[in-house]
């Protein structure tokens, strides 16, 4: 039998179904988590974020417009709320960061820090957010052009834009990492 | 080395991307063939685009989904939580908003004014909580006050309760060198919430519960939190301030005796 979608689980939720909830969290707890995780780096305030999400899409489902995918509005919550964490993070973080280490604060408690992953990631940090954001739900979400656009609120030119200066970035960055 | 033509270099991003019709792959592997240049950035962002799937997903704490479940289910219906937020919207505007509520004041004030005169003559002054809203705030700014000072590890900053009949306006202005959590507790059967205010456009995460106001806080700020209050009595509020759940200031406030 195949699963509700998301428009049937959220009438049901505002009907006041409020056990549904649990089929959003096993559905997209993990995307929600990973995307959240490559936009910070870091596995507690990954966590945290997964958590203001679902508590805020809990808090505002009323305000879901179901003309749009629910994925893309729980996507949009995550960007956002990584990218406020993110300028918090900033001001009290970065500098002292780029004085000591020159580098992302390293992942926790993640077992496949080896290689080219870790160049990536390394690079993918030294992106600006806005950037890291568009490559992030590209290549690792999967979403389409018009789903990103929908995400990040932003049209289609500016998101291949985007898109493709980012990759220049990430070329300049890893440029040892390709074979000829 | 050669050059790669505009149309043909969004080609080969599309075509990384999944993005492209049958009819423009087709143009694409045409043209890449005979482009060298073409050919080597079409080669190295497919390598770049390999380099993602090396990337492994990364399971969520095994506890997450109890933790979420658990926290929405402490906290007050989504209708309510709703309600709090529009209450927030109302009285978080920005400074020409509320010149557009005070000219708009103005103008209703100048035509109810003759309706008050009579109701006021006639010895049945209307209520102070028929009044709220444009003319809120002024009422709370000639009440009673309380001062209060505000001092911890990193934090400073005042605090000054006022209050009227039925609404108690807290200033605060707090300085804090960390980002912390700034918690107001109160009692929920006097003092309900109506709306936050912030001097600057820093984003906040702001948590409303029938006992407890919390929001994180950073830099400089001031901020103007609205209460409807009863009558009864006057009770304290207690604040904290808190970083990484450890606090760095406690203080209890009287509220001041209604005017």
């Amino acid at each position: 039998m195949s699963e509700p979608d998301d428009a049937v689980l959220v009438a049901k939720c505002l009907e006041g179904d409020t056990s549904v909830f649990e089929q959003f969290l096993e559905r997209y707890q993990r995307p929600i988590f990973n995307l959240a995780l490559r936009m910070v780096e870091d596995y507690e305030d990954a966590r945290d974020i997964t958590q203001t999400v679902f508590v805020k899409a809990w808090e505002r489902l009323e305000t879901y417009d179901p003309k749009h995918k629910f994925f893309s509005w729980l996507y949009r919550i995550t960007v956002n709320e990584s990218l406020n964490l993110l300028k918090r993070r900033r001001r009290v973080l970065e500098g002292v960061q780029q004085l000591l280490f020159n580098s992302p604060r390293p992942a926790r408690a993640e077992p496949h820090d080896e290689g080219q992953s870790v160049k990536l990631r390394n690079a993918l940090m030294k992106l600006k957010p806005e950037h890291r954001a568009v490559v992030v739900l590209k290549h690792l979400s999967g979403c389409s052009y018009r789903d990103l656009s929908e995400i990040l609120d932003i049209p289609e030119k500016t998101v291949k834009s985007r898109l493709f200066e980012a990759r220049r970035m990430l070329r300049d960055l890893l440029s040892g990492e390709f074979k000829p | 080395m050669t050059m790669i033509e505009k149309r043909y270099l969004e080609l080969i991003h599309k075509e990384i991307d999944g993005e492209n019709s049958p009819e423009e792959t087709t143009a694409l592997r045409g043209y890449i063939s005979s482009n060298q240049s073409a050919r080597e950035l079409f080669e190295e962002l497919q390598q770049l685009s390999g380099l993602f799937n090396q990337l492994e997903e990364t399971a969520p704490p095994e506890d997450l989904g109890k933790s979420i479940l658990s926290d929405i289910q402490g906290r007050p219906d989504r209708r309510t939580a709703e309600v709090f937020r529009l209450e927030r919207a109302t009285v978080k505007m920005s400074a020409w908003k509320w010149a557009y509520a005070f000219a708009a004041g103005l103008i209703l004030g100048a035509l109810l004014a003759p309706l008050a005169l009579h109701l006021w003559q006639g010895n049945s002054s209307p209520g102070f909580s028929q009044l709220l809203g444009t003319l809120s705030r002024k009422d709370v700014l000639r009440g009673a006050a309380v001062n209060g000072s505000v001092k911890g590890e990193g934090v400073t900053g005042g605090i000054q309760i006022k209050r009227s009949n039925t609404l108690l306006l807290i200033e605060l202005d707090i300085t804090s060198r960390q980002p912390v959590e700034m918690v107001i507790q109160h009692d929920a059967n006097r003092l309900r919430f109506k709306g936050l205010e912030q001097s600057g456009d820093e984003a906040l995460y702001f948590q409303s519960l029938p006992e407890q106001l919390t929001w994180t806080h950073q830099g400089h700020e001031h901020y103007r939190i609205l209460m409807a209050c009863s009558n009864q009595g006057a009770p304290a509020i207690r604040m904290k301030v808190l970083l990484s759940g450890n606090p760095l200031y406690e203080g209890s406030f009287p509220l001041p005796m209604s005017p």
